[in-house]
C-alpha cells in the first residue's frame, strides 16, 4: 500500500444523497457518522474518501503496515488507494477503492453464529491494532459484512493511533452491538436479534440486564460486561470522566486510564465471554424440517435433478433462495457455480445452515435470517441508512421451493401478490406449487377453515400468468407437486408495488 | 485533567466499568500468557496461531 499523492483537488461534481435518483453517483447514506472520511459511489465505482481531519492516523496505519497485515490476514476488506482527484468533497487527504462486498447484510438478519463470528473477528482486529500501537475507535456490528462465506470488516477508517493509558473507547459499542444480542439469543430466544432492528445503535445494557435470566448473574462475564455494567452506566449518567457528581472539574481526579496489559486482558476477557456462548438450534419450528420433510427418497432425488436441470438453464449467477431451510438447494445452486443468498425465517434452520456453510469453506452462500412476508424495512436516519432487503435485491432468479404454500396458506398471501413479488425480486423464479393433496398442505389446512378456493394448480397457473410466463412446468415423481421455471414477461414492472392493481 | 473524547460516546460509566473489569481480567491473563509460554518453550513452538485461524477456533460450534 503506497501513500496517495495530495495533488489540488479538481472540481467535483456534487453527488446524490439519494441512491434511487442516482443509482451510479451518490453518498451512502449511512456514511455520515465519522468525521474521519466517507464511503460514495461515482460513476458506479465504491470509494472512500479520507479526510484531512484523519490524516495523522491514516499516515500512521499505512506507514506501520497496520491496513496491509489486517488485509493479508482476512480481517480487514482490501482496497486500491486511488487518485485524489476522485474525491467527493473537498478536504481529502486521500481516496480509496475498497474491494465491493457481494451482498450488504445487516446484523439484525445474521445467525447467531454470524453474529458470534462478527464479535469474535472484531475483538481480533482490534487485538492485533493494540499490538501495533493502534486501536478500534468504533465496534460497529454494521462495520461488519460477509464475503466469500466468511465475516470481514470494511470500515477502513475505524482504526486510530492509541493514546497511551486510555480505555477502549469502542467498550461499549461492542457490549450493545455483540455481547448484548448474543447472551439474549442463547440464555432467551434467538428471534432476540431481532430487536437490533428496533435499536440500531446496539442494544441498551439496562434492558439486556432485565431481559436476561437471573442465572447470568453467576457468569463472571455477563455479570461484569452487560449487568455491572448497566448499573455503571445508570450510576455515572450525565458525568463527564475527571469531574463531579455536579460535573465540575475535580480537584485531583483523572479520567480512567489503563495499562497496556490490562487494556489486553479486557479484550481477552471479552473475547472469552463471547466465545463461550452458546446456542443449539433445535426445537425451533423449521430447524428440524428436512430430517422430518414428507418426502419420499425417490421424489426428493427428482425434486434435487429438476430443480438442478432448471437452475442451469436459466444461466442466472445471482440466486435468491427462500424459504432455504438448511440449505439443500442452496448447495445445489451454488453447486451449479450461482452465488446464493439464502433465506429463512426460522433462526434454527438458518443457524444449521451457516454452520454446515462455515465447516464446509463454503464460499458462493449466505445464509440470513428473514421473513420474506415481512422483510426488512428501510431504517435509520430518514430510513435509508439501512436499506430495506427488498431494496437490495439483485437477484437473477429467485428459487422458491416449498414456500409458496406457506405465504398462501399460513399468511393469506394472495398467490398474486406472491407472484407480483417475485417478479419485483428477479427476472426468473423456480417454484414449487404444493397442492391441497399434499400432507403438508393438509397439515397447514387441519387447524383452520380453507378458505382458498383459487388455491389449484390452475388458479396458481392464472395468478403467475400475469407476470411470468412458463418456461417449463415439471411435476416431481411420485409426489402431488409440480415445478415451474418461469420468466418475467417483457413489460412487466418489476417495481410496482403489489397493491397497486387492486 | 484529561476527558476521553471520541466520535461515539463512549460513555462514563462504561469507561469506569472497563477499568475495573480489566484490573480483575489482568491478574489471570498474566499467569495464563507466562504458563503458555513457557509451555511453549518447553515444548519448542513458536509463535501462537495465525488470526483467521484463531478467529475460526474461538468461533467453532
Amino acid at each position: 500500500m503506497t501513500p496517495v499523492g495530495t495533488e489540488p483537488l479538481a472540481p467535483s461534481p456534487s453527488l446524490s444523497p439519494d441512491p434511487l435518483r442516482d443509482p451510479a453517483s451518490y453518498r451512502d447514506p449511512a456514511s455520515y457518522r465519522d468525521p474521519s472520511g466517507f464511503v460514495y459511489r461515482r460513476d458506479g465505482r465504491l470509494l472512500r474518501q479520507v479526510n484531512s481531519s484523519y490524516a495523522p492516523h491514516w499516515d500512521a496505519l499505512v506507514e506501520r503496515g497496520l491496513l496491509t497485515e489486517l488485509v493479508d490476514r482476512g480481517l480487514l476488506i482490501p482496497h486500491e488507494p486511488v487518485d485524489t482527484s476522485l474525491a467527493a468533497e473537498p478536504g481529502a487527504h486521500a481516496v480509496i477503492a475498497p474491494e465491493p462486498v457481494s451482498f450488504v447484510s445487516y446484523p439484525y438478519e445474521w445467525t447467531f453464529g454470524e453474529l458470534r463470528d462478527g464479535a469474535l473477528l472484531t475483538l481480533e482486529a482490534e487485538r492485533l491494532a493494540m499490538e501495533a500501537g493502534f486501536t478500534l475507535k468504533d465496534a460497529s456490528a454494521y462495520n461488519v459484512q460477509f464475503q466469500r462465506g466468511r465475516p470481514i470488516l470494511i470500515d477502513t477508517l475505524s482504526f486510530e493511533t492509541a493514546k497511551p493509558g486510555e480505555p477502549w473507547i469502542a467498550y461499549r459499542q461492542f457490549c450493545q452491538h455483540f455481547l448484548a444480542p448474543l447472551a439474549l439469543m442463547a440464555y432467551r430466544d434467538p428471534r432476540c436479534g431481532l430487536l437490533l432492528r428496533d435499536f440500531i445503535d446496539g442494544l441498551p445494557l439496562d434492558l439486556t440486564s432485565r431481559l436476561l435470566p437471573g442465572r447470568t448473574r453467576l457468569n463472571f462475564g455477563l455479570l461484569s460486561h452487560i449487568h455491572l455494567h448497566a448499573r455503571a452506566e445508570r450510576r455515572f449518567a450525565g458525568q463527564l470522566t475527571g469531574t463531579n457528581r455536579e460535573g465540575t472539574p475535580a480537584e485531583g481526579r483523572r479520567g480512567p486510564r489503563m495499562g497496556p496489559t490490562r487494556l489486553a486482558a479486557l479484550i481477552d476477557g471479552l473475547r472469552r465471554s463471547t466465545a463461550s456462548l452458546r446456542w443449539e438450534p433445535s426445537g425451533t419450528e423449521w430447524a428440524d424440517y428436512a430430517e422430518h420433510t414428507s418426502y419420499a427418497e425417490a421424489a426428493a432425488a427428482d425434486k434435487d435433478r429438476t430443480v438442478e436441470a432448471m437452475l442451469r438453464a436459466s444461466g442466472g449467477r445471482r440466486v435468491w433462495d427462500l424459504g432455504a431451510n438448511t440449505g439443500r438447494f442452496s448447495r445445489i445452486a451454488a453447486a451449479a457455480g450461482c452465488d446464493v443468498i439464502a433465506f429463512d425465517i426460522d433462526p434454527g434452520a438458518a443457524e444449521r445452515h451457516y454452520r454446515v456453510v462455515r465447516e464446509a469453506g463454503e464460499e458462493h452462500i449466505l445464509p440470513l435470517v428473514a421473513d420474506i412476508a415481512a422483510p426488512s424495512p428501510g431504517l435509520g436516519w430518514a430510513g435509508a441508512e439501512r436499506r430495506s432487503l427488498l431494496e437490495r435485491t439483485d437477484a437473477d432468479l429467485v428459487l422458491a421451493l416449498a414456500l409458496v404454500h406457506h405465504l398462501a396458506i399460513s399468511r393469506n398471501v394472495p398467490l398474486q401478490s406472491i407472484s407480483a413479488l417475485f417478479a419485483r425480486l428477479a427476472p426468473e423464479a423456480i417454484v414449487e406449487f404444493v397442492p391441497k393433496a399434499d400432507p403438508m398442505v393438509r397439515f397447514l389446512l387441519s387447524s383452520r377453515e380453507d378458505v382458498f378456493p383459487d388455491y389449484t394448480i390452475d388458479g396458481f397457473r392464472a395468478a403467475f400468468d400475469r407476470d411470468f410466463e412458463a418456461v417449463a412446468e415439471v411435476p416431481i415423481e411420485g409426489s402431488p407437486r409440480t415445478l415451474f421455471h418461469l420468466r418475467r414477461r417483457e413489460g412487466a414492472t418489476p417495481l410496482e408495488s403489489p397493491t397497486a392493481r387492486a | 485533567m484529561r476527558f476521553v473524547l471520541a466520535y461515539i460516546d463512549a460513555g462514563t460509566g462504561s469507561m469506569i466499568m472497563q477499568v475495573a473489569i480489566a484490573a480483575i481480567l489482568a491478574i489471570p491473563f498474566f499467569l495464563r500468557n507466562q504458563i503458555g509460554r513457557a509451555a511453549r518453550f518447553l515444548r519448542g513452538q513458536g509463535s501462537p496461531k495465525e488470526s483467521r485461524q484463531a478467529v475460526d477456533d474461538a468461533g467453532r460450534h
